[in-house]
């Protein structure tokens, strides 16, 4: 198995190489290779035309891709170009997906190769049993998609975050307090925590294209599919990493591979 | 006497004469900025000090938008890192009341922000309302058409005044949720508008900072008029956003103008 790890993230430090090591540890042949649209897309003005056009508005409502705004590309290709941060837009995962899809030829594709895109945009999929969006950490599929904000975003804080929020009203101080108070239970932008959670969801993704099966029901699996933000920091930190099956497949499969 | 003496003619003279040479000279500008507020006063203050010929036209009689008070009437305004660092150049003291979150006194901090843009060489038309824009080939923005603001107030049967159009090279539309120019636009069929957000105040203040540009040829947007016209999240009381969506308008208008 080989993974193409794919830089699309702004304004944030993260360590690739890191993850790359760590999934090297795990048995796959890792290569970092920089933005996935700078490599695979013949003009980046068609890329922010086609972001533009995945953007959310209503969360009920399914992306009908319609032309954006002049300025919706420019912003894209501001992003694009480095020249600006991705942040405060929610985009359709799916339809993310899709386009990179389009844009991978036709020697990349293969069982044994896995794209793993990282993002800073926040990605949402449609459910259609409660028609509506949610956000998402990770898009499983190909390309998998890995979105930092979707880590902060998408698990929900503690419920006592959002009921001491209705409570302060707008009030950005005493936010600003309880954030802080809470800290050890929440994941936040810039957090230092983030390095090692990324490489939780990799190894979801990695799970999947190997398995079909990314997710585990053991709370301290690294494969736990938390729904609440406490209990990503506990899947993610705690020891042993995984849980004796995952464990065991994952070691089966490294020793096949030798 | 304390007073010179001087006689009613003279001050008539003395308004008369130089508010005409004012609108004459600035009947072709530079930057127009429609909208005095945080974000206006900001992209005046960064232009006027690089030399650009820069024009705030406001429909109040007072600049300073909702600089003045943070919610709910308290004027107290905050602002996020890295935005105070505006507050240092314009010389507000301020103090940190949580790691990255700054107060400050809203009356203090605004008349010094309308300060810093006068005294960079901005000029100002109050009680001013822009009606329409000006359109090159391309549809390109290339200035505002303008009235006072009390004849939009009075009944139409007695308000027949005509307005009058400036011309810019840029224009830049900060007049908040409104975006009075953007909806000329939207008038005209020539720009669409997504509407604000839900209030998501973490990524709505760089969410707004990032979208502040040229919005349609000729024009850009700052301050929340970005988040109109983008459908962003609205944020809370915090003015980072603005002071940075200020600076950020002006460096792109600045591009523009070398673009030229």
């Amino acid at each position: 198995m080989e993974i193409f790890i794919y830089n699309e993230v702004s304004g944030e430090e993260l360590d690739f190489h890191e993850l790359a090591r760590y999934l090297e540890e795990k048995g796959a042949r890792v290569e970092v290779r920089g933005g996935f649209f700078s490599r695979f897309a013949h003009s980046l003005e068609d890329v922010a035309k086609a972001l533009a056009k995945m953007r959310i508005f209503d969360p009920a409502k399914p992306v009908v891709q319609e032309e954006p705004l002049y300025g919706e590309i420019k912003y894209e290709q501001r992003v694009l170009a480095g020249k600006a941060k991705a942040g405060g837009v929610l985009y359709d995962g799916f339809a993310l997906q899709s386009y990179m899809r389009s844009l991978l030829p036709r020697r990349e594709i293969s069982l044994d190769k896995l794209h793993l895109v990282i993002t800073s945009r926040l990605l949402a999929t449609y459910d259609t049993d409660d028609r509506r969006y949610h956000a998402r950490a990770v898009i499983l599929g190909y390309p998998a998609i890995i979105s930092t904000s979707g880590i902060v975003e998408a698990p929900a804080k503690p419920p006592e975050f959002y009921l001491q929020r209705r409570l302060l009203g707008e009030d950005p101080l005493a936010e600003a307090q309880l954030k802080q108070k809470l800290r050890q239970k929440i994941l936040d932008y810039g957090d230092v925590r983030m390095g090692e959670v990324l490489k939780g969801y990799a190894l979801q993704v990695l799970f999947y294209q190997l398995f079909g099966e990314a997710f585990c029901e053991e709370k301290r699996c690294r494969l736990y599919n938390a729904h609440w933000q406490e209990e990503l920091i506990e899947a993610q930190f705690s020891e042993p990493e995984l849980c004796l099956r995952h464990e065991a497949m994952l070691k089966q499969w490294k020793e096949k591979r030798k | 006497m304390i007073f010179e003496k001087v006689e009613e003619k003279d001050v008539t003279q003395a308004i008369v004469g130089e508010f005409s040479r004012m609108l004459s000279e600035y009947a072709e500008s530079d930057v127009i900025i429609v909208g005095g507020g945080p974000a206006g006063l900001t992209a005046a203050k960064e232009l006027a000090s690089k030399g650009v010929k820069t024009l705030i036209i406001e429909r109040n009689n007072y600049l300073g938008g909702g600089f003045w008070i943070g919610g709910y009437l308290m004027n107290k305004v905050t602002v996020r890192a890295p935005g105070e660092k505006v507050l240092d150049e314009i010389g507000v003291p301020y103090q940190e009341y949580v790691k990255g979150l700054y107060v400050t006194d809203g009356p203090h901090a605004c008349s010094k922000l309308i300060a810093a843009a006068c005294d960079a060489g901005a000029r100002i038309l109050n009680m001013t309302k822009v009606d329409d824009v000006v359109l090159r080939e391309g549809n390109r923005v290339a200035g505002v058409v303008i009235n006072w603001t009390p004849i939009s107030a009075l009944p139409r049967e007695i308000t027949c005044v005509d307005p009058i159009s400036l011309q810019a090279r840029v224009v830049i539309d900060a007049t908040g949720h409104d975006a009075e120019v953007v909806n000329a636009l939207v008038r005209r069929g020539l720009m669409k508008v997504r509407g604000y957000g839900a209030m998501w105040v973490e990524r709505s203040e760089d969410a707004v900072v990032e979208h502040t540009g040229e919005a349609h040829p000729g024009l850009i947007v700052a301050g929340m008029a970005v988040s109109t016209v983008y459908g962003l999240p609205r944020m809370g009381p915090t003015f980072g956003a603005m002071l940075l969506s200020g600076k950020r308008a002006a460096e792109v208008a600045l591009e523009m103008l070398e673009r030229e």
